[in-house]
């Protein structure tokens, strides 16, 4: 049964209908008029609409004509929001998104600008710029229908005022959006102080996700004022907010300690991370980032966990650049989370040697799917220890800067790397025969990161997968 | 519909009768698909043959709801590969604008919400990816902004759109 195109009225297209903008009733339609986009009534381009993404499509959308730009104001397409400034969007078309972040970042000034002095929020005039005119015109759109704001691609980086949240834009939020708003992620601001923040919380206790990422003022004061307000939190980021210490986490966590999922205080001053109260008295836990924390000691204890015998379902642990980290540590960890998928301690400043290979003849792995230790003096050996132990789960793994690295490997019988899409050896004794034997028992393998390995010709460090389907 | 066998149902022809006077006989179950109809025949007990109005739809667009109803019926029936109905929608939707839009217009008069999923999709896929100037050309549609208001919408959108 082939369809057949029944079009059979062939008038002409009269002008005076196309300034016929405004809404028709589908019932009282002319007979033989050709129907035309705006004869539709309201709710069904509404529906045609409701496949865009707000930003920046239907924003888009509402510069053809006054009835789309109506529709695109609808409520119920503004449910779900995720702001991206123009200039950061042109950076990560380009992939230039992390370099653009260190550049701001990379200087201490930057992250402990001074803080204006506070003025009445109602009388002030908005500004119409930056950040808080996406925070203006989207809450005015989706009002009580915006469940998730994600601002955090918002003009992330700007230095200037103007750009920047500010405590009135919380406001706004808290005005606008409070009984509905689940999902908030905020971009980073200099401007926003601890009773902003908790003002903001205290009227939005929906709130299950709160990203409050790169704001040098907020300190663990505004987190225990958040968990007090918002108690079904599931998802907390203080990323990159610098004087943030995390010395009375622990406390500031209880009222949130049965839901959370997920937290993130990476990149700031924390000084210690208590491994065992999340895993005995945070449930729910599943992933903790905590990497590029300078000063960080995470404490771990075996024989407390015994008393209380618990099986965490900590999936996911980032401790990147971090000083106080051990093999022993790594050792308990891997002993006691096993559900842990994404391991990683790229550049954490490790003991001897023969503590890694006290760590890699472990008996049980975890079942890894990401594995990151660049630069920790893996050798050949725990290579092939890594090829027996998660040859069958592993997706991503990152050896970079292990300088005595060549990947070599010893086939055995017919185990392959099944899984393994990514596979980062930047600065290692890599060499052509090492990369041949990879790619043939890697089926799925899709990156080859070979940067810097001096033993392979420039060609084949390029576009080392291309280069092996050519021989 | 559930508790008869379709057995039953298919000796159960309905006429719809479209706003030019042409009738359609279509089995119940195919018709019932038709959710318009189906709230008409709640409160009636004999059904064959049974005359229903389709109220402003055209005969030309109600040939293709009945086209798409029967697919979609013959589709639950024989368990229809996703590849298949896919290649078969995609065809379906192949229409001038015009009847595309009567045809949207008629699924939602008529409430034909599988029929409606498509056509608006068809128009959504259209409109994708395309500039505001590159959508008012392929829908024939005037600008009908002043200077003031088009200026308004951009300085609103600021912080999404680049600046034009």
């Amino acid at each position: 049964m082939a369809p057949s195109a029944t079009d059979h009225q062939k008038s002409e297209k009269s002008a005076d209908k196309l300034s016929n903008g405004c809404l028709k009733d589908e019932t009282s339609e002319a007979s033989s008029s050709r129907k035309h986009i705006l004869d539709l009534p309201y709710d069904v381009l509404s529906r045609i609409f409701s496949g865009f993404d707000p930003a920046p499509e239907l924003c888009m959308l509402m510069e053809v004509c006054t009835k789309f730009t109506q529709v695109a104001k609808n409520p119920v397409l503004w449910t779900r929001v995720t702001a991206v400034d123009p200039i950061t969007r042109r950076a990560k078309e380009h992939g230039l998104e992390s370099a653009a972040r260190s550049i701001v970042y990379g200087s201490d000034k930057a992250l402990c600008p001074p803080c204006p002095t506070n003025t009445t929020s109602s009388t002030v005039q908005r500004k119409r710029r930056g950040a808080g005119l996406a925070v203006d015109v989207i809450t005015s759109r989706g009002g009580t229908k915006l469940t998730s704001l994600d601002l955090s691609d918002c003009y992330p980086n700007f230095p200037r005022y103007e750009h920047q949240l500010t405590d009135d834009d919380l406001q706004v939020i808290a005005d606008r959006c409070s009984e509905s708003l689940q999902v908030l992620r905020l971009s980073s601001s200099s401007f926003l102080t601890d009773s902003a923040l908790a003002d903001l919380a205290q009227s939005c206790q929906q709130l299950r996700t709160l990203h409050l990422v790169g704001f040098p003022n907020i300190t663990g004061t505004a987190l225990g004022n958040i968990t007090d307000a918002c108690p079904t939190l599931e998802d907390i980021s203080v990323r990159r907010c610098s004087t943030f210490n995390g010395r009375t986490m622990r406390k500031r966590l209880i009222p949130v300690r049965t839901t959370l999922r997920r937290i993130d205080i990476s990149e700031t001053n924390s000084t210690s991370l208590n491994m065992n109260a999340f895993m005995t008295k945070c449930p729910a836990i599943e992933e903790i980032d905590a990497s590029k924390c300078k000063h960080l000691q995470i404490r771990l204890r075996s024989d407390s966990l015994q008393e209380t015998p618990v099986s965490p379902k900590i999936t996911s642990l980032n401790f990147d650049n971090i000083h106080g980290i051990d093999t022993e540590l790594i050792m308990l960890i891997w002993q006691m989370c096993q559900k842990l998928e994404h391991f990683s301690c790229n550049e954490s400043n490790m003991g001897g040697d023969s503590d890694m290979e006290e760590l890699f003849s472990l008996n049980t792995w975890p079942p890894l799917k990401t594995l990151k230790m660049a630069g920790l003096k893996v050798t050949d050996e725990m290579f092939q220890r890594i090829f027996k132990m998660l040859g069958e789960t592993l997706v991503e793994c990152d050896l970079s800067e292990n300088w005595d690295l060549t990947c070599k490997l010893q086939l055995l019988g017919d185990e392959t790397f099944a899984e393994l899409k990514t596979l980062r050896v930047r600065y290692t004794q890599t060499t052509p025969d090492t990369v041949k034997t990879l790619i043939s028992i890697a089926p799925k393998l899709k990156n080859l990161d070979l940067s810097g390995c001096v033993r392979i010709d420039r060609q084949m460090r390029k576009n080392p997968l291309a280069s092996e389907q050519v021989t | 519909m559930a508790d008869v066998p379709p057995s039953q149902q298919s000796n159960i022809m309905l006429k719809l009768k479209s706003k030019d006077g042409e009738t359609f006989e279509v089995e119940k179950a195919v018709a019932t698909q038709i959710n318009f109809v189906k709230g008409m025949l709640e409160d009636v007990d004999e059904v064959d043959g049974m005359e229903i109005p389709m109220g402003e739809v055209e005969a030309s667009i109600l040939a293709k709801v009945v086209e798409f109803c029967k697919f979609r019926h013959q589709q639950e029936l024989n368990q229809t590969s996703p590849d298949e109905v896919d290649r078969w929608e995609k065809a379906f939707v192949q229409v001038e604008k015009p009847t595309l839009f009567q045809l949207i217009l008629a699924a939602n008069f008529l409430d034909v919400q599988s029929l409606l999923d498509l056509t608006c999709k068809t128009v959504a896929d259209m409109i994708k990816g395309k500039t505001p100037e590159q959508i008012r050309a392929e829908f024939d549609i005037e600008n009908d902004f002043t200077p003031e208001q088009l200026a308004e919408v951009r300085r609103d959108n600021a912080w999404c759109s680049d600046d034009r």
